[in-house]
């Protein structure tokens, strides 16, 4: 029974023993206390060696593996944090070797642009009628686009309904283009837009038409490159119903043998912006699961939420977004913040996204210009889509969400004296609107081909004249205004004290320890923003290792997704139903559209849908239903038997359990567990029940769009690329109790918290 | 499953009684659960007592009234949404994105629709559909963060509120025996500020698929045992939200809302929103006994390119009001008992900025639509547009406090009649009331 105790019991009864003095602690911080079960009496115990290792894994990492712990605790505590402190020193050739598959996401903006065409820029193309590319790649993948705009402008016409927009869509896209783009980017399977839909779609049965001069079977003989050429060559009105004659055996032979790049050619013939959406999302979802420089990636993801960007935003944002977290974001992930500060402000992805790359000074020669231009022509599209001022959209959310924090906003009802001393004098309209002023000329150069120069700053939309933020005046100095308003925001103690303490939620707790923060604020302070010195003192803080934050914090699905993953050893093929299932699970990867990020808060993840959707979850990953992910509970587990075995064991259960959670479960989980694994056909249930019909098995495609489909119908997903259809098999044949058993730990209160 | 956990509820299952404080958590979410779970949270309901659940939840529908409640999460721009097409300064002040006096769809002569919002002027006419117009949050903060917090926990300036305003009023409303678990629901993956709070209340994403391991009339196994586990958790976050969601699945799987098809003729439109409304009326179809809905509808933030007539808000306003009209006409003789009522944040800059969009800026307007609602009328003081009647120069100002509205709409609706603890210190008092029901 000894062993069996598990973490709650043995601090409830070394809890019988704490010290006054620590139970006062407590009962001050009671509230945060009482929000944490699992640390319900520990007060006054220290955390043993192999539990100070788990901890360190579940706050700094996605999650633990297999082994871990161990591999932590013998290399220790500090210098397995400092190894991960200088992501350089690791190696992440397994990474790189999975990521190669995504050749387009080591490209600039501009190449994206080019090579994968936004549907704005058929726009643009059939607009002034500019001819195909000559490159016989690139002219297939444009011409089947230019097709797939002039279909759609053609539905439109049909319908008849939609009135005609103008003026109002500066980018140049109608909305509800962008809607269809973007659900196409988010939720691929939801695509109605989709290229090969509209024209028949009754496959039919019987001979098959010839294509390019070969019958359907002929293409599929062919070697790689060839087959490519082939499929490049059929026309564009054709290309649709030649995918839709494939058989689902042969869809996975379409791609079989292609290399990364011909794939990605091949899937860009179905919709361009389609590859850049998902390679974007699926890239960034491995990198968190596989990466072994965890903390960078953790640190990324951190910062990726603090100046968050939207991929929806419009028809650009997409092809900014791997340069953002690759160029932008990561490099700087455990660098200065005034860097990052900086670089987030020269991003084309925030300068899109936060609307300041159109602002531009009243007085601005752009803006004379403009105004000339609007009286020689004032109905024009052109003079209507000009910008004309400033938009103070970026400048508020730059101090009120990147920096000093929206607590130290002045205004009638909020007099200075009532903010905290970090504060200072804290910031009011008008240093929003004038930091607006001093950020005019921040702009993209070329934001219409990928954002093609990237960063630059255009005097002429810059507006003159010194400008009153933040008590100082800022002489007028072109781009090195902004500089040094970022400078002052940066270095201010309302920032260090900010940045701190949503660091101190991410990592300690949803309540952290006023000490913990005023001590990483001070080193903030100190070391000049360093993010690697501000880390370290939360690591050697005691109030990290405090028992009362052991497990405190609920994960929010993607931590929940990706450390699931890791746990399980789970193998990835093709990441797009993950990507999906993180929409389900609330919380789509680039997909909050608020700048504010999102929430690192309990509250916030825990609702009953929220439940249902992770426990879904649990079962389906853990059956192998979730087409392009695959679990092996016997190699996990190094026990062949447990695939034969036609009851639970409680042995199997409890080494899940430390396999799984890093340490034993609750008992009554345990309980649970092995009172309800012995039913067999559970998983098969599972799938059913989430409409992952016979299809699921051998068919990865529908599966994926069956899974996150809210209908259950029969959708088109997109199978990602570099994959071979036949390589995504996925069954939920020979279910035995093991997998029950490892969905429903999975599914427990004891792994959504970490 | 087993008599030990049975034996087990007393201990959590009455938090009135202050007995297990300690152990749920004084947070917000700590507080979230109610004594009613303890008798139908257990992992297998005898089949007694959910006929008899049920039975309570249908008379008691059949009595209440609903109350549902809409955020345009963004800060949406009133001005051109009810348009003061009277005032020479909005066209001063809006070169391009006005609307012009002959393109709004009229309503009494100072006021119109924009055009895009033509499935709400029947609904107008008919006397059901109220307007106020200069409605807002006393405080002026411009971060929407702080503002749509301070309007979903009902307490501007007061961050510290556990609480949502709509989970207080239907605290307050008098209940007899057992209530529903969907007596609070909301449309979406996360339970909304508005409704959290000591009440349970629910979140649900999709009415179709909310089921552990499987649809069908029975749980599945797997979801026996999760709720076991979820039973039994001494986490108190899980545990509690674990128990409404097993409640909240048995329930929907008994009336399958899902069944529930818009009456004929109906079309949402096909959007989350949409889509979420239809869900609502499904919800009450079933007769599950929805009291109180919540959805929201986002991206009103037009600081760039709103358009006019057309473009960017026209459609978002299209979508917004023909799916609640859609709603209103597919709930058919049953509208009568039901409040819809909508907010956003705050309101747009009374002047374009330099990007063909508007900026943060105060008062706004908000919709009563409802059986007992004495529509056709635009209700509220209007503080005028001209240059030295804006708030701080730049924006509408507010004259109708936004909890006197939704004060009027818990009192009326859900009969709360404690409003000092629904809106503590506002002091809203009925005598004060807009009377727009």
């Amino acid at each position: 029974m000894a062993k069996l105790l598990n973490f709650a019991g043995l601090m409830r009864e070394a809890g019988k023993a704490s010290v006054t003095a620590s139970l006062c602690a407590v009962m001050v911080a009671g509230p945060l206390l009482a929000e944490q079960p699992m640390a319900k009496a520990p007060v006054g115990l220290k955390l043993t060696e192999e539990q100070k290792a788990l901890h360190a894994l579940n706050r700094f990492t996605f999650g633990p593996r297999q082994g871990d712990v161990a591999a932590v605790e013998k290399m220790g505590l500090k210098a397995w944090f400092e190894r991960q402190l200088n992501p350089g020193s690791i190696d992440d050739a397994n990474l790189n070797a999975m990521l190669a598959r995504f050749p387009a996401m080591q490209l600039s903006p501009q190449a994206l642009m080019q090579k994968f065409p936004s549907p704005q820029m058929f726009r643009q193309m059939a607009r002034q009628h500019t001819p195909l590319p000559s490159d016989p790649v690139e002219n297939a993948i444009y011409a089947n686009g230019m097709a797939q705009y002039e279909r759609q402008q053609a539905l439109q016409a049909a319908q008849g309904a939609k009135k005609p927009v103008q003026g109002a869509d500066a980018d140049g896209m109608s909305p509800a283009m962008a809607a269809a783009d973007a659900a196409a980017m988010n939720d691929p399977a939801a695509a109605s837009t989709d290229a090969l839909t509209p024209v028949a779609k009754v496959r039919k049965r019987g001979p098959r038409a010839a294509y390019a001069g070969e019958s359907v079977e002929a293409i599929l003989a062919l070697p790689p490159q060839e087959r490519l050429m082939k499929i490049l060559a059929i026309p564009p009105d054709q290309l649709a119903s030649f995918r839709q004659e494939l058989r689902p055996m042969e869809r996975g032979q379409l791609v079989a043998g292609m290399n990364p790049e011909q794939a990605e050619i091949l899937a860009a013939l179905q919709g361009p912006v389609r590859v850049v959406g998902a390679e974007t999302l699926e890239s960034r979802l491995l990198r968190d699961v596989y990466s072994d420089r965890q903390l960078e990636a953790v640190m990324t993801d951190f910062w990726l939420n603090h100046f968050n960007v939207y991929v929806r935003k419009n028809a650009q944002e997409p092809y900014l977004l791997s340069s953002y977290e690759r160029d932008t974001i990561r490099p700087r992930a455990l660098g200065k913040f005034e860097d990052l500060l900086v670089a987030t402000a020269e991003s084309p992805a925030m300068l899109m996204y936060l609307d300041n790359w159109q602002s531009i000074g009243p007085n601005s020669m752009a803006a004379t210009r403009g105004a000339r231009f609007a009286r020689f022509a004032p109905n024009s599209q052109l003079a209507q889509a000009m910008p004309k001022g400033i938009n103070e959209n970026y400048a508020r959310e730059l101090i009120e969400l990147h920096t000093i924090g929206v607590r130290c906003e002045v205004s009638a009802d909020h007099t200075v004296k009532q903010l905290e001393p970090s504060c200072g004098s804290g910031y009011t309209q008008a240093d929003v609107t004038n930091f607006a002023k001093v950020l005019t000329g921040w702009t993209i150069d070329r934001p219409y081909q990928g954002g093609g120069g990237g960063f630059t700053f255009d005097e002429r939309r810059h507006e003159g004249g010194s400008k009153q933020v933040l008590g100082v005046t800022i002489r007028e100095d072109g781009a090195k205004e902004a500089l040094q308003v970022l400078h002052m925001l940066a270095t201010s103690p309302a920032t260090a004290a900010f940045i701190s303490h949503k660091l101190a939620v991410r990592f300690v707790s949803d309540d952290p320890p006023k000490a913990v923060e005023d001590r990483m604020a001070k080193t903030f302070l100190a070391s000049g923003g360093d993010m690697k010195a501000v880390l370290r003192t939360m690591f050697d803080s005691p109030e990290f290792w405090s028992p009362t934050v052991y497990r405190a914090k609920v994960k929010t699905p993607l931590e929940f997704v990706a450390s699931a993953l890791r746990a399980s050893d789970a193998q990835v093929v093709n990441a797009m139903p993950l990507v999906q299932a993180m929409d389900r699970l609330g919380m789509p990867l680039y997909g909050m559209q608020t700048p504010n990020g999102y929430s690192w808060l309990a509250d916030e993840w825990v609702s009953t849908t929220a439940l249902v959707s992770r426990m879904n979850f649990a079962m389906v990953m853990s059956g192998g239903v979730l087409p392009g992910t695959r679990t092996d509970w016997a190699k996990l587990l190094g026990d062949p038997s447990v695939d034969g075995a036609k009851a639970p064991s409680l042995k199997t259960e409890k080494a899940l359990e430390m396999a799984l959670l890093g340490a034993p479960a609750v008992e009554k989980t345990t309980t649970a567990v092995m009172e309800h694994a012995d039913r067999p056909g559970q998983v098969e249930a599972a799938s059913k029940g989430l409409a992952l019909g016979p299809a699921a098995g051998g068919n990865d495609e529908d599966g994926a769009a069956m899974l996150v489909g809210a209908k259950g119908g029969k959708k088109r997903g997109y199978a990602g690329v570099g994959l071979s259809m036949t390589d995504l098999a996925s069954s939920a044949e020979d279910e035995g109790p093991v997998v029950a058993m490892a969905g429903l730990l999975l599914g427990s209160p004891d792994f959504q918290r970490r | 499953m087993s008599a030990r956990w049975k034996l087990d509820h007393s201990d959590w299952g009455c938090d009135m009684a202050g007995r297990d404080l300690a152990r749920r958590g004084v947070s917000r979410r700590g507080f979230m659960k109610s004594g009613a779970l303890a008798l139908v949270g257990t992992s297998a309901i005898p089949a007694f007592l959910t006929r008899s659940v049920m039975a309570e939840v249908t008379t008691a529908a059949a009595n209440k009234k609903k109350l549902v409640v809409l955020f345009q999460r963004g800060a949406c721009d009133g001005l051109s949404v009810v348009v003061p097409y009277q005032e020479k300064n909005y066209y001063a002040m809006r070169p391009t994105i006005a609307i012009k006096q002959d393109q709004v769809l009229d309503l009494d002569g100072r006021f119109g629709l924009h055009p895009a919002m033509a499935a709400f002027k029947p609904l107008y006419e008919q006397g059901h559909l109220a307007i106020v117009h200069a409605a807002g949050s006393p405080d002026t903060t411009r971060s929407h963060f702080d503002a749509q917090d301070y309007m979903e926990s009902g307490t501007p300036g007061l961050k510290a509120t556990p609480d949502g305003w709509l989970n207080r009023a239907l605290r307050d409303e008098k209940t007899s025996g057992k209530e529903s678990a969907f007596r609070a629901v909301a449309l979406g993956t996360q339970l909304p500020r508005t409704l959290q709070g000591k009440l349970p209340a629910i979140a649900i994403a999709n009415v179709a698929d909310f089921s552990v391991g499987g649809r069908g009339p029975a749980t599945s196994p797997i979801s026996d045992a999760f709720q076991a586990m979820y039973d039994q958790s001494s986490d108190a976050v899980l545990h509690g939200t674990g128990a409404e969601t097993f409640e909240a699945v048995k329930m929907l799987k008994a009336a399958d809302p899902a069944h529930y098809q818009p009456a004929a003729g109906i079309v949402y439109p096909n959007t989350p929103f949409g889509n979420n409304l239809k869900q609502v009326a499904q919800l009450m179809k079933a007769n599950l006994g929805v009291e109180a809905a919540f959805s929201d509808i986002g991206n009103w933030d037009t600081h760039q390119n709103q358009g006019n007539v057309n473009g960017q808000l026209a459609n978002r306003l299209k979508e917004f009001s023909e799916s609640i009209a859609a709603f209103w006409k597919d709930m058919g003789d049953d509208a009568e008992n039901i409040t819809v009522v909508t907010m956003s944040e705050f309101g747009r800059t009374a002047r374009q900025n330099g990007t063909g969009g508007t900026d943060h800026g105060h008062g706004n307007v908000m919709f009563v639509l409802g059986g007992g609602v004495k529509g056709g009328k635009v209700y509220g003081k209007w503080p005028g547009l001209d240059n030295d009647q804006l708030n701080e120069g730049r924006d509408l100002a507010v004259t109708t406090d936004f909890r006197n509205v939704l004060g009027e709409a818990a009192y009326r609706t859900l009969g709360s009649r404690n409003l000092d603890a629904v809106f503590p210190g506002a002091k809203i008092d009925p005598r004060n009331f807009l009377n727009f029901s």
